[in-house]
């Protein structure tokens, strides 16, 4: 039960960084994705299960939320979980801060390519306009480098609090940082 | 191997569970779930936004040295048009009411309105939104227009819940509002939003005089969105021989990111 609520809560707050805060951090620091980076954090240190559980609740709440159709920010999240995981798994031996950090960048990477192609589908259909999706390619770009760098900075940070609060982490990860 | 059958488990039941979702909400069985968990969601959300709003505005507002002088200087370039707007405006009587009823527009109008606090913005990067704390039950539908200070114009609800909303605003590239400038011969044409970045506006006719400057308001040529709200002022404007039409540049009044009050407009037609 204290569990249960330990997670609402998490849940909670993760919403209000992501809805609230975020939006007025100043410049490109407003691209951070604070659910994506948690999410995967959650998938790859603590049990994947509780991850993809993360990332239909925080999904669902943020679909109910969004212009998006329902389903695009759930199932974006969850292709993009299944396919950190899946690399994790098959092409990395180690489990370290730069594993983390590379797996942080492809999340990014993959989820900001699925919403393109949703942003592209929905662009097109209300301009029919081809000419507009090289602008918003080359728009999406931008922000998503920017997306890609302060996500990373936020996993290091997220590794870092974790490596000096729980021996559990210590356990799972391999230091590699000294 | 048992990685294999432990993903493939799990995978299995993240798409039963979508399904499942997707069954319940179209079907609309989900929905006393979906409305009671926004309304939990709203409050605190709401709360944070404020918050944030105000530390940002006050901590959070880096700003370099040059980019304070160029805003010193727009300042001021602003100051001397508005100065000059404004003796103009008050020289003339029928200006000088439509200066009146931009500063009181909505209850000179006497439309009927909601006030909503911005809670949130989106996450979907493909649209420039902001959520709204009222939703269905407050009488907000698709289509309304969304007002800032003083009758300005954000933009229009795009979607509704129960308890709350999403504003599409003009900034954004699907949206469309159809405007007329305040000049002589009240051109109208339509501003469309630029990735998030500026507004233009479009369809103008060659043969229009157009002048930076010059205030750009709605038509009243859609069925929600009453004539007379301020959109924003002409910045530059486009103009080829060779094209159709001309194009102008419109810089809203608004900072977007600063607003947490707003009126929508609850207005058809039929209501003037």
């Amino acid at each position: 039960m204290i569990s249960l609520i330990k997670h609402i809560l998490v849940l909670f707050v993760l919403l209000s960084l992501q809805l609230a805060v975020v939006p007025f951090l100043p410049g490109e620091m407003s691209s951070l994705n604070v659910i994506l980076v948690v999410t995967v954090f959650v998938c790859l240190v603590y049990r994947f299960s509780l991850g993809i559980a993360y990332a239909i609740f925080l999904g669902v709440v943020l679909d109910l939320l969004s212009a998006a159709h329902f389903g695009v920010v759930m199932i974006t999240l969850l292709m993009t979980l299944y396919v950190v995981y899946l690399i994790f798994n098959h092409l990395l031996t180690n489990k370290s801060v730069y594993t983390l950090i590379g797996l942080t960048i492809i999340a990014s990477f993959v989820y900001n390519i699925i919403f393109f192609i949703y942003k592209a589908m929905m662009y097109f259909l209300a301009t029919k306009d081809v000419q507009i999706l090289k602008q918003v390619m080359s728009f999406g770009f931008n922000d998503m480098l920017w997306q890609i760098l302060f996500n990373s900075l936020l996993v290091i940070i997220l590794f870092i609090v974790s490596h000096a609060s729980s021996q559990r982490f210590k356990a799972v990860f391999i230091d590699t940082t000294r | 191997m048992l990685f294999i059958r432990k993903s493939s488990k799990m995978i299995f039941l993240t798409v039963v569970t979508i399904f499942l979702l997707f069954f319940l909400h179209y079907t609309k069985i989900l929905r006393p779930v979906e409305n009671a968990v926004i309304a939990i969601t709203r409050p605190v959300i709401g709360s944070v936004y404020r918050v944030s709003n105000a530390v940002g505005e006050n901590y959070l507002s880096f700003k370099s040295k040059t980019e304070l002088i160029r805003q010193n200087k727009d300042l001021k370039d602003q100051l001397t048009i508005l100065l000059n707007e404004k003796s103009k405006w008050l020289s003339e009587e029928e200006e000088n009411k439509f200066l009146r009823e931009q500063l009181n527009f909505v209850q000179d109008h006497e439309y009927d309105y909601m006030v909503a606090s911005v809670i949130g913005r989106g996450i979907d990067y493909s649209q420039n939104t902001l959520i709204l704390d009222k939703g269905t039950k407050h009488g907000l539908e698709v289509g309304m227009p969304v007002l800032a200070d003083k009758g300005t114009m954000m933009g229009k609800i795009i979607k509704t819940n129960k308890s709350s909303s999403v504003v599409l605003l003009i900034n954004d590239d699907l949206s469309k509002v159809a405007v007329k400038i305040q000049n002589q011969s009240k051109t109208i044409g339509i501003i469309e939003g630029e990735f998030g970045l500026g507004i233009k506006m479009r369809l103008i006719p060659q043969t229009e005089m157009i002048t930076e400057s010059d205030i750009v308001v709605t038509s009243g040529l859609e069925r929600q969105v009453p004539g007379g709200l301020i959109v924003g002022q002409i910045k530059s404007i486009d103009k080829e021989p060779e094209e159709l039409f001309q194009e102008a540049s419109i810089e809203s009044l608004l900072d977007f990111n600063k607003v947490t009050l707003v009126n929508v407009i609850r207005y058809t037609e039929d209501n003037d």
